[in-house]
């Protein structure tokens, strides 16, 4: 490639967004070419200025205030603002969850942070187990090995279904640590898929989907315990998953 | 809460300029989403409503009949592709300078740069929100960031 036809893709490079043997012809061109390189750098430079200088701006408080009134008001022309607060936000979730869908989770509003924090470390968990090959410390199938495993090492015990007549067969369980507790991870397979299940004691709700880095995450409550599942599966297999464990 | 409600005001408020006007658009597009939310059928609800957005700014900047010149893609096209040792010498550019250049830029190249840089959204992304095939997304950016290296070149941001 000469520096006519590449200078046109050097952004898209730079934004990782061509096909892997034009990237290659690129930075193979890079190396050998002062001008084009110094362009490179150059927009290199602008995007880092850009994303840590430019103003990112936040939505004022207000605006939250007044968009509730409104979409309120909206629903229902005669509704006075004396409406208790649940009533819309009955009528606003089905809203919300539609928006939600394969972006965020949806959550408390006072969750945010947290839960988004504990989706990050759940996600660093399993991508880390895969790669160290150290899914698990206890091997069974059998639940009524594993439940037990976790007797002596966490303060709860985790409900460990058997799921391989539905095609979730379990492969054992370790502990781990997120949320700056012990947490129960239960591994199980679908064909060449791993699911990594986190549960423990928790009293704040969650509830949603969330996809990151090529994984799927699920979480949901149920009776008194968060649950957090991962996988590279598709989306309907996890939700499937999910749902059979009582999602 | 409101899903999406921080990317959804820095859009508006690049794209208007102005914060009243991004209060405005802001309300009326999560009306539109609530309103039509039934119709909704993708996978990705941000971008659904990035898009519903981006046409209640587009719908307000018609009815200001805003003063700009109205945008030409020809016109504003780069001459040369030759960078100048002066863009190529851009370095850390003073946040002023850098707020007024993206302001400056046409209304269709600054949507492209802010949903880019600040929402890192993909060129897939970008091109479902506008409604544009993604070689011009491409092109769009790629002559944003040029015009953004000009402008800063000559506020004197330069090492």
């Amino acid at each position: 490639m000469n520096c006519s036809s590449v200078e046109p893709l050097i952004g898209a490079a730079l934004d990782g967004e061509l096909e892997p043997s034009q990237q290659f012809q690129i930075s193979e061109h890079l190396e050998n070419c002062l001008s084009c390189k110094t362009a490179y750098r150059d927009l290199e430079q602008l995007q880092e200025d850009i994303r840590s200088r430019a103003t990112y701006h936040r939505a004022p408080d207000p605006l939250m205030e007044r968009l509730r009134t409104s979409i309120r008001e909206e629903h229902n022309p005669s509704v006075r603002r004396a409406q208790p607060p649940w009533k819309w936000m009955a009528i606003a979730a089905s809203v919300l969850l539609l928006l939600s869908i394969g972006g965020n989770l949806l959550l408390s509003k006072r969750g945010v942070s947290e839960n988004q924090l504990i989706a990050q470390e759940v996600l660093s968990e399993h991508v880390r187990a895969m790669l160290t090959n150290h899914q698990v410390d206890v091997i069974s199938s059998d639940r009524h090995t594993v439940k037990p495993w976790f007797g002596d090492k966490l303060d709860f015990s985790p409900d460990v279904k058997d799921l391989a007549a539905r095609g979730f067969p379990l492969v054992g369980g370790r502990v781990e640590y997120i949320g700056q507790r012990p947490v129960a991870a239960l591994v199980f397979q679908r064909s060449k898929h791993v699911i990594s299940l986190f549960t423990w004691p928790a009293g704040s709700s969650v509830n949603g989907v969330r996809s990151q880095n090529g994984y799927h995450l699920v979480a949901w409550n149920k009776d008194g315990m968060a649950y957090w599942a991962i996988s590279d599966l598709s989306l309907d297999d996890l939700e499937l998953f999910s749902r059979l464990y009582g999602g | 809460m409101v899903p999406h409600l921080d990317a959804a005001y820095n859009l508006a408020r690049w794209l208007t300029r102005r914060a009243d006007e991004a209060d405005e658009v802001v309300q009326e597009a999560y009306l539109r989403a609530f309103r039509y939310f039934e119709s909704f059928t993708g996978s990705d609800g941000r971008v659904w409503l990035m898009a519903i957005v981006r046409n209640c700014c587009l719908s307000s900047y018609r009815r200001r009949k805003s003063d700009e010149v109205p945008f030409d893609e020809r016109s504003h096209g780069v001459e040369s592709g030759q960078s100048t040792p002066e863009n190529q010498l851009l370095k850390r550019a003073s946040a002023r300078s850098l707020h007024d250049c993206i302001e400056a830029l046409p209304l269709e190249y600054r949507e492209t740069l802010v949903m880019r840089e600040l929402e890192e959204f993909s060129y897939k992304r970008i091109a479902e929100v506008t409604a544009l095939p993604i070689g011009t997304v491409m092109s769009r950016l790629s002559r944003a960031r040029k015009r953004l290296q000009d402008c800063m070149a000559a506020k004197g941001e330069k090492q």
